[in-house]
């Protein structure tokens, strides 16, 4: 009897990790690709190793682009939803705004995030938000690249983002740094 | 009379296996210090081994593909409970059928121990796995999510294996989880940016003693001693920090105030039922305990709510405090209470309980020493004159005793008097 308990405990724990495993990969294989530009910072997670925090030029939203229009006292972790195009050499950026889900022009997607701290930030007038996009693991000591960097995401219908891969000018990271450690 | 003794007469056939059984369990004989060297060894073993997994997974081998990685964790973890769960079991060699002191059904494999080291890095290999997944997919997610997914995955483990080793891993995996939320700011136990979540994570301490207490009569009453020194280690380790002079200016931050109250609760809650299950305290000496944790935490309430504080005006939130008593009550309150576990270590011949409070009152000691009660004069003064009434007060308990000694030895002769 304690056999067959345990042994549907582990089912359970197992049955979590694939089930996430299969989230994910169906997310990334049905998804809409797009490329964001993006800068890095490169700090180390004890159970995950080193990452690149990831700041994107769409993670701070002009309020005007907000609809219906947003104070700058926006809650912390209010959920926000963007509408990306591409507008330059393939890059997607932020054409639409608000924190209510809204209809989309055909050429765009829609990508979920949270209002995160801090919220607004002066200089540009904008709302900082975060897709969940802002980590990419990477080998032990690569964190950090020297180049442009581009993040390839693949946007499911739900509009939560997965981050697929990061180029380096280009390339993927993980063969860019081994030429680099080489 | 040792437990290798009744081995040996087991082992040459002078008693049986039920017999020996019955005279360790009357007995409470332990096993010697070889076996318990064994079983150190063996979990620092399996921590060794967790921990060098999870690194390893933390050093991300982009060379191999995910499939494989995740295939390799998996197997890794179901691996060993299952070689864990073959030598409890009695894989190869089995022992004798053995019971626990609640008469519950033991694992009869010869290699118990090792066993529970391996089920212990099955358990850890849980969480490296969802590190492991979490680091595939570059998910980005709150940060003790994970850890309460891990001590869900786990939760039903101690009870199924009859372990003590995951019943600890548990509750450390649940004080992780609370301290991590604590300083979530999307949280609703969100205390981050405050020294005062030091109370909480006290109180916390409380609560596993209570649970220790209550676990004592029932199926699992093995538990009960791990539970309770965990929680009562936990209680004094972050109380300590209230007694350091400049180490407790906190902040009045944006905090949940009803936390404290309802963990408050929570612990009498379970403390004062528990009460009953401390056999081997007389029913003053009981009350006498249970007042002094209920005492802390009626301190801890004051320092909490910021009772103490001497130079707060009032006004927005986030000034900070400079001023305070409550290092000064918290070092007198540390004191008391230290020499009470010790009294109550010695009711209850616990090494355990006179040993953390001996390791405390020194350390209350050295903090007072530094951070003075006010002038070297004055603070030199009272240390002199509570040394001088401590031992005055010694001499006076050991005067009484003796007496008491002897009027309970002159009453059976009085009795068989015609």
């Amino acid at each position: 009897m304690k056999l067959k308990l345990l042994i549907l405990v582990l089912a359970l724990q197992s049955a979590w990790l694939l089930g996430t495993v299969a989230v994910q990969e169906r997310a990334l294989a049905t998804g809409r690709v797009i490329l964001l530009e993006t800068a890095r910072v490169d700090p180390r997670d004890l159970l995950r190793g080193d990452y690149l925090i990831l700041n994107y030029k769409i993670s701070d939203v002009p309020t005007n682009l907000f609809s219906p229009p947003v104070k700058k006292d926006l809650p912390y972790d209010t959920t926000i939803y963007v509408a990306l195009a591409s507008v330059t050499n393939g890059f997607y950026a932020v054409v639409k705004a608000g924190t209510n889900q809204f209809t989309l022009a055909a050429d765009e997607v829609l990508l979920k995030g949270r209002s995160a701290w801090p919220r607004w930030n002066a200089a540009t007038n904008s709302i900082h938000v975060e897709y969940g996009l802002e980590r990419f693991y990477v080998a032990e000591g690569t964190g950090n690249p020297t180049g442009k960097l581009t993040a390839q995401v693949v946007v499911p219908a739900s509009g939560r983002g997965r981050l697929k891969e990061v180029f380096v000018d280009g390339k993927p990271y993980a063969e860019m740094m081994k030429d680099a450690v080489r | 009379m040792k437990h290798a003794d009744i081995q040996k007469l087991h082992d040459t056939g002078f008693i049986t296996g039920e017999q020996r059984q019955k005279i360790i369990e009357h007995f409470q004989l332990k096993e010697d210090g070889g076996g318990k060297f064994l079983v150190i060894i063996s979990f620092i073993g399996a921590v060794l081994i967790a921990a060098g997994i999870v690194l390893l997974i933390a050093a991300h081998w982009n060379e191999i593909p995910r499939g494989v990685k995740i295939a390799s964790g998996l197997l890794l973890m179901l691996g060993f409970h299952a070689g864990g769960w073959w030598l409890r079991e009695g894989g190869g060699d089995a022992s004798s059928p053995a019971s626990s002191a609640t008469g519950a059904s033991q694992p009869q494999g010869k290699y118990r121990k090792t066993g529970e080291a391996l089920h212990l890095i099955g358990s850890c290999l849980f969480l490296a796995n969802i590190a492991l997944i979490g680091q595939i997919y570059n998910i980005v997610s709150r940060p003790p999510n994970a850890f309460l997914l891990w001590w869900i995955g786990i939760a039903a483990l101690p009870w199924l294996l009859r372990s003590k080793a995951q019943h600890v891993l548990l509750l450390m995996a649940f004080g992780i989880w609370f301290g991590l939320e604590v300083n979530e700011r999307t949280g609703w136990i969100y205390c981050g940016n405050d020294e005062r979540q030091l109370l909480l994570y006290s109180l916390l301490g409380l609560i596993y003693l209570g649970a220790g207490w209550m676990l004592r009569r029932g199926a699992f009453a093995d538990f009960a001693p791990p539970t309770e020194k965990l929680g009562l280690l936990a209680f004094l380790l972050f109380f300590f920090p209230l007694t350091l002079k400049d180490g407790f200016d906190w902040r009045s931050g944006d905090i949940n105030n009803w936390i404290f109250p309802t963990l408050g609760l929570l612990a009498i809650i379970l403390l004062a039922p528990g009460l009953k299950n401390l056999r081997s305290l007389t029913t003053q000496w009981r009350w006498t305990w249970f007042a002094a944790l209920f005492g802390m935490m009626i301190f801890m309430a004051t320092a909490w709510f910021g009772l103490w504080r001497t130079d707060f005006g009032g006004g927005p939130r986030y000034l900070y405090w400079g001023g305070s008593w409550t290092y000064l009550v918290a070092t007198l309150a540390l004191f008391v209470f230290c020499l009470l576990q010790i009294q109550v270590g010695l009711q209850k011949r616990s090494p355990f309980l006179v040993n953390l409070g001996v390791v405390f009152v020194a350390l209350d000691i050295i903090v007072a020493y530094f951070s003075l009660f006010g002038s070297m004069a004055r603070t030199g003064l009272m240390f002199l004159i509570s040394g001088i009434f401590l031992i005055v007060f010694g001499v006076y308990l050991e005067k009484k005793r003796r007496k008491l000694m002897k009027q309970i030895k002159a009453q059976p002769a009085k009795g068989n008097q015609p």
